[in-house]
């Protein structure tokens, strides 16, 4: 699901006096869970894989095993040139700008939230107004910047009544620039929600300390709030990274003709290109990419927290 | 000096007022254009605005299509959560009050449809219907949606279950109740806002849904699928404004619901 969720990730295993080793209970209650999610979710994500090896054939898949679509994805096969890992490295760069640009925008909101909105009705209100755009439908937010930014659309209008079409302002159109645009308002709420969540949660006696011990507001802020907050916000940007890296949804609609992203290139071999063990192993790529960035995420997430 | 200092923090609040406006402006401006224009005569969703209608509304209440496809969501939907919160539920009693040989694993593993980008997920599923020769259709949608976001009620009720007071649950095992009994008396209705939350969030998701929908779907149309379609064959059909509000609006309704459930419980 491309959507988003608050709670980012499962905190690792609560006290472990409360954990059960074996019992009949917790087969009743795994053994159905385990069956349907291996069967309707493993066993579909082994099959992408091992349709990465195969070849295509006019009429579907032969099981012929070979490394010739990994070949052709990182650019070492001949026939096809270099046109997939590009569009890796541009998809990870628009997904880098989104993640920063909301990031950016998103903390100051969320620092606004938790310190400086003393009335909890205030702070349940504002809350709340920056859930509804993160609910109100991915499509519907990706469509709304179409009518914004798309041709014929608002922003161009307001251009030709102005006299500006061909000034720099018309390169926002239909162009990676309006994709980044888009994305980042898409996962701005979001960032705001995980930022928020850590700064809520910091002792306020801490940032209190800092202060009595005559340490200015700004450094307070650099060497007390910044650091504790930075879990949140790698939490939040690994997923805004991963997820707009990933998107073909926004892209199809505000970008232009020759802003393909990578999952558009996975759409198209599982749609009109037909090459489905080459969108496999574009998919798997894509699939190694995310996985890094957790890593990376995880191993930074640790650094912190000594 | 202390004056100074005063007025500078005023001025600064002032500043992340001010920010926090825009920014709001910002997050809105794609929900309030669309809303605009839903209200116009345009044929194009462009400046200048024509005059006031209705018509858009009544178009997009009249359209079969649009119907159909409103009528295949929330079935969809309704079938996702089923499935979401029967294995999410447990799946999260599991690893809040279970050890298990590859527990770690099973964690990770479960949570994949939320980090990682819809469209492998979506391409896995038509990979697996096209090999077990299962016909797509608005089944296959459903057991997509409900097994993926099987992640996202597991999640909500694990972040309840962490937060459980353990007592109650105990002093019932003490007194003689038996574990059965005790889950239904003491445990359920302690994380039961949570399930419903967790439901909330995966019906809108499962709603609202393109990247899986795309990859098994058969000749049907899901609400989203019917926009996504109308959007890419070119024609920005004007009454898509008028279903875009309303959609909008019903997703805010279930927000606010949600929100007022979980927060009656952390109080």
């Amino acid at each position: 699901m491309t959507e988003l969720i608050p709670t980012s990730e499962l905190p690792d295993s609560s006290d472990p006096d409360h954990l059960v080793k074996r019992s009949r209970g917790g087969f009743f209650l795994g053994a159905p869970v385990f069956l349907w999610m291996g069967l309707f979710f493993a066993i579909p994500y082994l099959l992408l894989f091992l349709q990465s090896f195969w070849e295509p054939t006019a009429f579907g898949v032969a099981r012929d095993w070979s490394l010739d679509n990994y070949r052709e994805v990182l650019g070492a096969s001949q026939l096809a040139g270099d046109i997939y890992l590009p569009t890796l490295f541009k998809s990870i760069k628009i997904g880098a700008m989104v993640t920063a640009f909301s990031t950016a925008l998103a903390f100051p909101l969320a620092y606004l939230l938790a310190f400086k909105v003393k009335r909890s009705r205030n702070r349940m209100l504002l809350y709340t107004l920056v859930v509804v755009p993160l609910w109100a439908s991915y499509l519907l937010r990706a469509y709304a910047w179409k009518v914004i930014l798309g041709q014929n659309g608002l922003f161009a209008s307001m251009l030709s009544i102005l006299g500006l079409e061909n000034t720099f302002l018309s390169d926002l159109l239909y162009s990676e620039a309006a994709i980044v645009i888009a994305m980042t308002q898409i996962f701005t709420p979001f960032m705001v929600l995980t930022i928020y969540a850590v700064l809520e949660r910091l002792p306020q006696n801490l940032i209190e300390a800092s202060k009595d011990l005559g340490v200015g507001r700004l450094s307070t802020f650099r060497r007390v709030v910044l650091p504790l907050s930075l879990p949140g916000v790698v939490a939040g940007a690994t997923f805004t990274m991963g997820l707009s890296s990933g998107d073909f949804v926004a892209p199809m609609l505000v970008g232009g003709e020759s802003d393909v992203m990578i999952a558009n290139q996975i759409y198209s071999q599982f749609g009109a290109t037909n090459n489905w063990p080459l969108g496999s192993a574009i998919a798997f790529v894509l699939l190694a990419f995310v996985a890094i960035l957790v890593w990376i995420s995880t191993v930074a997430e640790k650094r912190e927290q000594i | 000096m202390r004056r100074r200092a005063f007025s500078s923090q005023a001025a600064s609040y002032r500043l992340l007022a001010v920010y926090g406006a825009f920014l709001f402006a910002f997050l809105y401006l794609p929900l309030v254009v669309i809303a605009v224009f839903s209200f116009v005569d345009n044929d194009v969703s462009a400046l200048p605005l024509g005059s006031f209608t209705f018509e858009r509304y009544t178009e997009v209440v009249q359209n079969p299509a649009v119907i159909q496809a409103l009528q295949n969501s929330i079935v969809v939907a309704v079938g996702a959560v089923i499935i979401a919160t029967s294995f999410g539920v447990p799946g999260a009693l599991l690893v809040d009050r279970y050890s298990f040989p590859g527990k770690h694993i099973f964690q990770k593993f479960v949570l994949l449809p939320l980090i990682l980008p819809g469209v492998i997920t979506g391409v896995a599923f038509q990979t697996f219907f096209q090999m077990t020769g299962i016909h797509r259709s608005l089944l296959t949608v459903t057991l997509a949606h409900g097994t993926a976001l099987v992640s996202t009620v597991l999640t909500t009720v694990y972040a309840r279950l962490l937060r459980l007071d353990r007592s109650p649950e105990q002093a019932s095992l003490d007194l003689g109740v038996s574990p059965t009994k005790t889950f239904f008396l003491v445990t359920l209705p302690a994380i039961r806002t949570s399930i419903i939350a967790g439901a909330l969030l995966a019906f809108t998701l499962s709603f609202d849904e393109i990247p899986v929908t795309t990859f098994t779907i058969g000749a049907e149309s899901t609400l989203p699928m019917y926009i996504w379609s109308a959007l890419r064959s070119g024609n920005q059909l004007p009454e898509l404004n008028a279903l875009a509000t309303l959609i909008a609006a019903a997703g805010a309704v279930l927000v606010v619901i949600a929100a007022l459930l979980t927060r009656e419980e952390s109080d």
